[in-house]
């Protein structure tokens, strides 16, 4: 079972396997029915096989089964919040379903479906991650010391990959929780072939409005299909297709009132033909496996507020072609591969607004990949992964040649030692600041001639111990450097072009400790801490903890299945995160030209704060316990289980950021609360 | 898991739970540290120079209320230097029935031989009775002679108001001001041309052409006004750009270059 989910073609690594032939199905189909015998069959995780078969530093993975025992967040299993739980991997607040990994700035992440890039994998401003969860099979995720086969980011790669379910006829699972339904359908497709497909939508607005007309006018909605067959002569072709949108609409009901609407949403469409050469010349290995994937990515977003008065749009448009060819052999896993991808990225904004990058942006940008990547067992106790990573952009006569190399050293079979060294490079950014603790979407804009590559090297050692066949222990320790960072100017002048982001440097430290026990009998779950300490410089040669500098992130998360239940729970201890306090306030004063007078009254807010040291507060420590009880019976076939679920069960109260009021004698400070204790309940049903 | 690990990792949790729940959220907020603000803008078309003097609010009970919710300094010496080097004193009249209220100093400057539509770098100078220090300097852009359109009819639902002019030197950037008599209905920086649709909305959605008659000029101003006005109030990214020392605020001018009236319809 957990062999079939992997991706379509082998991962580095892996030996493939020649799929069987049609003709020899059709032989095996019509024998007569042969009756065996019980049997238990115990596979070996695909945790341990990457264990035993690759360096594989900062490699974190859920399955679908981690992501449906865990407790949801406000009714839906979310992968992106998931991932939260893990090592080195850190949200800002309960408001972001982003991720800082390591000390990395949010827009450092790679995320993939399937392989094809996705750029704001997230609903309602954050809240929610786009995937829907039982079209998900696994998650994959590296936090650091990637291999040459990734690049365009300096933090970490996020794979998601599509459930594939190879079960005859047609199967599914439909979710109703207290915001949205789900569905999704698969099943075999001929035979050497899968497909799904699975669609969401939230209702509150629905429900809201059989009481009060345009009370709640937003949802957002989802579809993911995914297909993969098996052709003749050994090629498999694979295809993705993802649309999810978000909207937020409202209509005036009276004269005088304005329309308001915002739209955004992402869509990915992705095809791989893979060919595996069982027989290769003796040169290459034993065998080869050809890949070639293709794709297209796009994120529209667009603002209409006050009935024009204030219109902002972003969008992305991506095109990738990338091409790999691995050869295996005893000792060897050879790779080479390339990346070719254009994008077309737009930032237009028609008015100066604060927490908005104000200048409009239209760029294209072209970037030239290759790779090689060598996996050589060197001895039965050494495993080293090597390469080398290419990237160019010719619009910026840029390039950058980044080395790659990490190792495994087995002091017994349960226990290794690794470590790993690496360059990166990112050219796509984010104009969103980090500032800001709230980061409802990215606005993605890209290298020029006054923003060349940030780069980051990546230093890592770690152990890793297989206490037994399904709890493993990991400690990592990491060192990041990072040279040419640019942030968001926020006084950027919208006349001026070349001011929109500002030199940062700096670094990031840490260490990450995992102690897992996979499910294999009653208990599953993990312990994960992060100690992270991270510093930047800006433009002016200041010092300063970046937002995202947590030092210290606890989650403990556990399942228990019982005969007819299911109890989850996830508990999050976290130190505060650094933040910039006012410390005064003023009125700013408009001249008028009309009777060179001044006044203090505007439309607009003319409230100037006074700002202490950056990032020089801190906010408390947070906490949050969730859990979740699931019961689940079989009434006609079907598996019916509904199931409760509490979010923040004893009401800790939270902190995300403060507002101030100086115009009071004492001055006051008001806590914005992260979310408070929030039941939900819902059926799924499966057939 | 066997049920003692499982045991243990419940009773872990109990216990930083216990700790984490007996931590205090808030904190009292102290006073921050005083901070000066100041206004003024030396416009050309007046004979006038207006300084506003005020401290910001940071948490310090007040004894007078006056510019906007700041606290107005009524007994700070500031002067201006002309061009020509003529040293101006900038006096606050609080007394009973002046034009002027607490912390708002003016002076008329051809009192003193000055004039401003003459254009050159004038020098502010603050200093308070506490000791505080303030300076800044600011370039009228160069003056043209003003010119004046003729009023016109303006339908909104047909019509747009295009306009350009001639770069102006010591020009940072140009202001579109919209309003009639006080109330000013739209300001947006532009460069040296504008081209406005009759239904163009403010961004909270107002029409920038109302029924009636409006008035509007285009100003050049000089990087200080541009710098301190071209933004929103942003929480996170502190206070508007000041050019000044010692102070937060602004010591600019503006220059303008094109009046007109519309009626509109």
């Amino acid at each position: 079972m957990v062999a079939a989910l992997i991706a379509a073609v082998p991962a580095a690594g892996q030996r493939p396997t020649a799929p069987d032939s049609g003709k020899k199905a059709d032989s095996l189909s019509r024998r007569g029915p042969v009756m065996l015998p019980a049997v238990r069959s115990d596979t070996t995780r695909i945790e341990r096989r990457l264990f035993e078969s690759k360096p594989n530093v900062s490699n974190l993975s859920i399955s679908a089964r981690d992501l449906g025992s865990a407790p949801r967040f406000f009714a839906e299993a979310d992968v992106l919040r998931s991932l939260q739980l893990m090592p080195g991997v850190e949200a800002r607040n309960d408001y972001s379903a982003g991720m800082n990994v390591r000390g990395g700035e949010a827009d450092q992440n790679l995320v993939l479906l399937d392989g094809y890039p996705i750029y704001n994998p997230f609903h309602f401003g954050g809240l929610f991650g786009t995937f829907i969860e039982p079209a998900v099979s696994r998650v994959d995720m590296m936090t650091g010391g990637f291999p040459a086969p990734f690049g365009g980011r300096l933090s970490s790669v996020l794979n998601v990959r599509s459930a594939e379910d190879a079960r005859s006829g047609v199967h599914g699972t439909t979710e109703v929780s207290l915001i949205a339904s789900t569905l999704a359908l698969g099943g075999a497709l001929g035979s050497g072939g899968t497909w799904s497909l699975a669609g969401r939508r939230t209702y509150a607005d629905q429900i809201v409005n059989l009481v009060h007309r345009n009370g709640f006018p937003y949802h957002f909605a989802d579809v993911h299909g995914h297909v993969a067959h098996s052709l003749p002569w050994g090629f498999r072709i694979a295809g993705t297709i993802y649309g999810g949108n978000d909207l937020l609409h409202y209509e005036p009901e009276n004269s005088g009132e304005q329309s308001q609407g915002i739209m955004w949403g992402n869509h990915v469409l992705g095809g791989t033909l893979s060919k595996v050469f069982a027989t290769v010349p003796v040169t290459l290995g034993d065998s080869l496996v050809a890949e070639q994937r293709v794709s297209q990515s796009l994120f529209d977003m667009a603002t209409h507020i006050d009935d024009g008065g204030f219109t902002l749009t972003s969008k992305v448009r991506e095109v990738r072609a990338a091409g790999s060819l691995t050869a295996y052999s005893a000792s060897h896993t050879h790779s080479i591969g390339y990346e070719l991808a254009g994008q077309r990225l737009d930032y237009s904004v028609n008015y100066p607004v604060p927490l908005f990058p104000s200048d409009s942006v239209s760029q294209s940008e072209r970037s030239i990949s290759a790779y090689v990547d060598e996996l050589w067992h060197v001895t039965p106790s050494l495993l080293i992964e090597t390469g080398l990573r290419y990237d160019d952009l010719p619009a910026t006569h840029e390039r950058a040649i980044l080395p790659r190399f990490s190792l495994k050293y087995f002091v017994n079979e349960n226990f290794a030692l690794t470590a790993a060294v690496g360059q990166y490079a990112q050219w796509i950014r984010s104009l969103a600041r980090e500032d800001i603790p709230l980061r409802p979407v990215d606005y993605w804009v890209g290298s020029d001639s006054l923003t060349p590559m940030s780069k980051a090297w990546h230093y890592i050692v770690g152990m890793e111990r297989w206490v037994t066949p399904s709890r493993v222990f990991r400690v990592e320790t990491f060192y990041k450097r990072y040279s040419r960072l640019i942030e968001p100017n926020p006084f950027d002048d919208p006349l001026r072009t070349g001011d929109e982001f500002l030199p940062v440097q700096g670094w990031s430290t840490g260490a990450d400790v995992m102690i897992r026990q996979f499910e294999s009998g009653r208990f599953g779950g993990w312990l994960a801490y992060t100690y992270t300490l991270n510093s930047r410089t800006d433009a002016l040669g200041n010092r300063f903890f970046p937002s995202q500098d947590r030092r210290h992130d606890l989650n403990l998360v556990g399942s228990w299945r019982f005969p007819r239940y299911t109890l989850a729970a996830r508990f999050n201890l976290a130190s505060g995160t650094p933040y910039t306090a006012i410390v005064g306030q003023f009125q700013r004063i408009r001249y008028i030209p009309y009777n060179s007078g001044y006044t203090s009254e505007s439309r607009l807010p003319e409230l100037q704060f006074l700002t202490g040291p950056r990032n020089g507060e801190r906010l408390p420590m947070s906490q949050r316990l969730d859990v979740s009880a699931t019961t689940n019976f079989r009434p006609w076939g079907l598996a019916v289980t509904p199931y409760v679920s509490v979010m923040n069960v004893y009401n800790a109260h939270n902190v995300f950021g403060y507002v101030f009021d100086y115009a009071k004698a004492p001055p006051t400070r008001i806590s914005l609360p992260q979310f408070p204790v929030f039941p939900t309940f819902g059926l799924s049903l499966s057939w | 898991m066997k049920r003692s690990s499982a045991t243990f990792v419940v009773s872990v949790a109990t216990m930083l739970m216990a700790a984490a729940a007996c931590t205090n959220f808030e904190n009292p907020t102290a006073p921050g540290p005083p901070q000066l603000v100041v206004h003024s803008i030396l416009d050309t078309r007046f004979d006038k120079i207006v300084v506003l003097v005020a401290r910001a609010r940071t948490g310090v009970p007040r004894a007078v209320r006056g510019i906007g919710e700041d606290d107005p300094i009524s007994d700070a010496t500031v002067t201006v230097r002309a061009p020509n080097g003529t040293v101006m004193v900038v006096r606050n009249d609080i007394a009973p029935g002046a034009t002027y209220g607490p912390g708002i100093y003016a002076l008329n400057p051809s009192d003193s031989g000055v004039r401003l539509s003459d254009g050159g770098t004038y020098a502010l100078h603050i200093l308070t009775k506490t000791g505080e220090e303030v300076s800044g300097t600011t370039t009228i852009p160069e003056p043209p002679a003003l010119q004046q359109l003729a009023q016109r009819l303006f339908l909104r639902a047909r019509d747009t108001l295009r306009l350009s002019w001639p770069q102006i030197a010591g020009a940072r950037s140009y202001e579109f001001v919209i309003g009639y008599q006080d109330d000013v209905y739209y300001r947006v920086f532009t460069d040296t041309n504008l081209s406005l649709p009759g239904t163009a909305v403010t961004i909270l959605g107002d029409p920038v052409f109302p029924g009636g008659p409006s008035q509007f000029f285009v100003e050049a101003v000089d990087v200080n006004y541009y710098d301190y006005y071209r933004m929103e109030s942003d929480p996170f990214a502190g206070a508007a750009p000041s050019h000044l020392t010692g102070a937060v605020g602004v010591f600019g001018s503006i220059t303008p270059i094109l009046f007109g009236e519309l009626n509109v319809r």
